[in-house]
């Protein structure tokens, strides 16, 4: 396709990519991937998406169009990494990709709410949040440092996801002034 | 829809428990497969893992973008490039490269490229190149700087000799000697004087003597073989691990020795190694192999005349720094260039009108002053050149999305390549894009064969209408379609090191550029290939 000919192509495909970018990252994560995989299975969806681009019917959503690409990068690098053992089943992976393609609403939670609601979080609610994922700790990393066990870090854990994850409802209905 | 769930009590630790563990492999195998037979069976199961999981990716997001300033160089708080309203669209952006073949990951489905049987065909035929001629004096020699050496004999009548070996290691040699080279990481001495360093490569090199072996543990030293096959080891800093040979050929006595010392080596005596710390009788090797040489650049007013015309965005000169200590930009966008230096060492310098690098463990590279706006939409060219002082993976430029220290994105990076475990032949020179911006995998080009250390290389890579393509001295040397990356993304340009933190336990990781780059500049359109060899050109004049 030549510039002339796909400068509107070009641009909506751009745009999509671009939007929908974090979506992807949600998505091979939810797959089981993490660090360089992703950057790899990234790199390589976005090859072959926009070899196909042509044959994305514009009226559809972009979303699960480029997820389904996505999925069989994933598939091909499990192929490649047939040697390890893998955390997911093949039918499980099948079965999250299929959720995530048909329910792209799950999709829709956007970072600022998100962003405004660990504000919100209490002094010890935050530390242990950024101790997790700003740090990196494990949860035996994280109960050694609390002198308690890791069962205790993941209830806590769980209970401000809860409060994040409420929050974050009531920030779409109302956003944050 | 519920399966019947497994008599086991993992379900009533929570789900945080729950996935977090199995995402981790940290179930066992009981454990896992209950895990998973629930998520394939129970939808509404399957719902709430995708529910954590994606809120999981996104504080880990959140979390790593908003690092307060106290942690250690993480983006200072009012860093331009730390927004924290800024969203975070992953930058498609500049995308420089490609392989005129399909790249290697796609290779799988798809036949052998001509270029790689060319470049397999050619390894079959001729014999490797394991070392370059960086440095030659004296008269009569048949030896040339930049030639490439393979396995073979040397002899110096007189004068001297400086090669860098592919391994990295450099050895200097003084005439009259004779050398036979093995490989990049092996050689002889049969008689003269040489000096060997190895202070960047993971490798060891072995020097063979007549009867003996000294076989480097990183370290600098230097060898005087005599006629009647005696040999004398100055071992300067750093340890080398020095060997007579039996008869069999193997280590019949051995020894690790640290510097400073001196070793004799008599392998038909009794006591074959003798360590001795007051100067041999003999002749005394010298100890140091000399840096290697860099040229002046003598950039002419033309060239400067014909950049400045293209009105780049970006213009690094090097000729001097400003008040602030920065370098200025004499492009539209007033971008100046930072020398980041913690250690405050003369590691980089602006001096002789060129940015100046030395090897450090510590970080030092120059780094744009801020984030650099999306730059021209998709069309983008980088030029600058480059003299390097080393043979090894070296980064010369980057472009970088902000992030953690070793947690940079790039979308672009040009380097000298060699030994970088990928495949492309010697002396490379390596383009890499990524789409989006990442720390692994993109798209390579590869200019095969043709830089070395002491000389001017004029480098260009240039994106736009979906092709991106590189140059080096005026001549396109590998090009590829790439994805159109239009720039939403903010990054920052940086020279003479990748990353921002040194991992001395994965050296290939740092690459460290070793030696002088000069007129850099970014334009926020694609030259041509008239333009570019012009540019190269108008480079090699003087006025």
């Amino acid at each position: 396709m030549s510039e002339s000919e796909g400068t509107a192509p070009t641009a909506q495909f751009v745009e999509n990519v671009v939007r929908h970018q974090h979506d992807l990252v949600r998505f091979l994560r939810a797959l089981g991937l993490r660090g360089t995989d992703i950057d790899e299975v990234q790199q390589q969806t976005m090859m072959l998406v926009w070899e196909k681009w042509d044959e994305f019917d514009r009226s559809r959503t972009f979303l699960p169009w480029l997820l389904k690409f996505a999925h069989l990068e994933v598939l091909k690098l499990r192929q490649k990494r047939a040697a390890d053992r893998l955390v997911f089943s093949d039918e499980l992976l099948g079965a999250i990709a299929a959720d995530a393609q048909q329910n792209v609403r799950l999709f829709e939670s956007q970072l600022e709410p998100l962003r405004n609601c660990l504000k919100r979080l209490d002094p010890s609610e935050y530390e242990l949040v950024f101790a997790k994922y700003a740090q990196g700790l494990s949860a035996a990393e994280l109960a050694d440092r609390a002198r308690t066990t890791a069962k205790a870090i993941y209830r806590r854990l769980d209970r401000i996801r809860l409060l994040l994850t409420d929050c974050v409802r009531r920030q779409l209905i109302q956003p944050d002034t | 829809m519920r399966n019947d769930q497994p008599s086991i009590d993992l379900f009533s630790d929570g789900d945080e428990a729950v996935f977090s563990r199995f995402v981790a492999g940290e179930l066992t195998d009981e454990e896992r497969d209950a895990v998973d037979l629930r998520l394939r069976s129970d939808r509404e199961f399957r719902e709430t893992y995708l529910r954590w999981s994606i809120l999981e990716t996104d504080l880990e997001r959140v979390m790593i973008e908003d690092l307060p300033a106290s942690l250690p160089a993480a983006g200072r708080r009012n860093s331009p490039w730390r927004k924290a309203s800024a969203p975070w669209a992953l930058i498609l952006a500049a995308v420089l490269i490609g392989l005129t073949l399909r790249t290697w990951h796609s290779k799988q489905a798809e036949p052998i490229s001509p270029k790689v049987n060319a470049l397999a065909q050619s390894e079959r035929e001729q014999p490797p190149t394991i070392a370059v001629v960086v440095d030659v004096t004296g008269r009569g020699s048949s030896l040339h700087k930049g030639q490439r050496l393979t396995s073979g004999r040397i002899s110096l009548d007189s004068g001297t000799l400086l090669v860098s070996f592919l391994s990295g290691a450099r050895l200097f040699a003084e005439g009259p000697a004779e050398l036979e080279l093995r490989e990049a990481s092996q050689a002889e001495l049969i008689h003269g004087d040489v000096a060997l360093q190895n202070d960047i490569s993971p490798q060891s090199f072995r020097l063979d003597l007549p009867n003996a072996s000294v076989v480097d543990l990183g370290s600098e030293f230097a060898v005087h073989t005599g006629p009647d096959g005696q040999s004398v080891v100055r071992i300067g800093e750093g340890e080398v691990s020095v060997s007579v040979l039996g008869e069999d050929g193997t280590s019949w006595v051995s020894e690790v020795v640290g510097g400073p010392q001196n070793v004799t080596l008599m392998p038909r005596d009794a006591n074959p190694l003798r360590n001795r710390n007051e100067p041999p009788s003999g002749p005394e090797p010298f100890g140091h192999v000399p840096p290697v040489p860099l040229q002046p650049l003598t950039i002419s007013d033309g060239y400067v005349r014909a950049v400045r015309e293209l009105k780049p965005a970006i213009y690094w000169r090097f000729e001097t720094l400003d008040d602030d200590g920065m370098v200025p930009d004499e492009g539209s966008l007033g971008c100046r260039g930072r020398l980041v230096n913690p250690g405050a060492s003369d590691a980089i310098t602006v001096s002789a009108g060129q940015l100046q690098l030395k090897r450090t463990p510590q970080v030092r590279r120059l780094e744009s002053e801020r984030e650099l706006p999306p730059v021209g939409g998709e069309a983008l060219t980088i030029e600058l050149w480059a003299q390097t002082a080393e043979v090894g993976w070296q980064t010369v430029f980057g472009l970088l999305v902000p992030g953690f220290p070793g947690e940079q994105r790039s979308s672009a990076v040009l380097e000298f390549a060699a030994n970088t475990g990928l495949v492309h032949g010697p002396m490379a020179i390596r383009a890499v894009c990524r789409t989006p911006s990442g720390r692994t995998g993109g798209t390579n080009l590869f200019g095969e064969d043709l830089w070395s250390p002491g000389k001017w290389h004029h480098l260009v890579l240039t994106r736009g209408a979906g092709q991106a393509k590189l140059y080096v001295n005026g001549v396109l040397v590998a090009e590829a379609r790439v994805p159109p990356a239009p720039d939403h993304e903010r990054y920052f340009a940086v020279l003479g090191q990748l990353h921002a933190v040194n991992w001395p336990e994965h050296p290939g990781l740092i690459r460290q550029f070793v030696g002088a780059i000069d007129e850099c500049a970014i334009y926020e359109q694609v030259l041509s290939a008239e333009q570019i060899l012009r540019h190269y050109q108008l480079g090699q004049q003087a006025d």
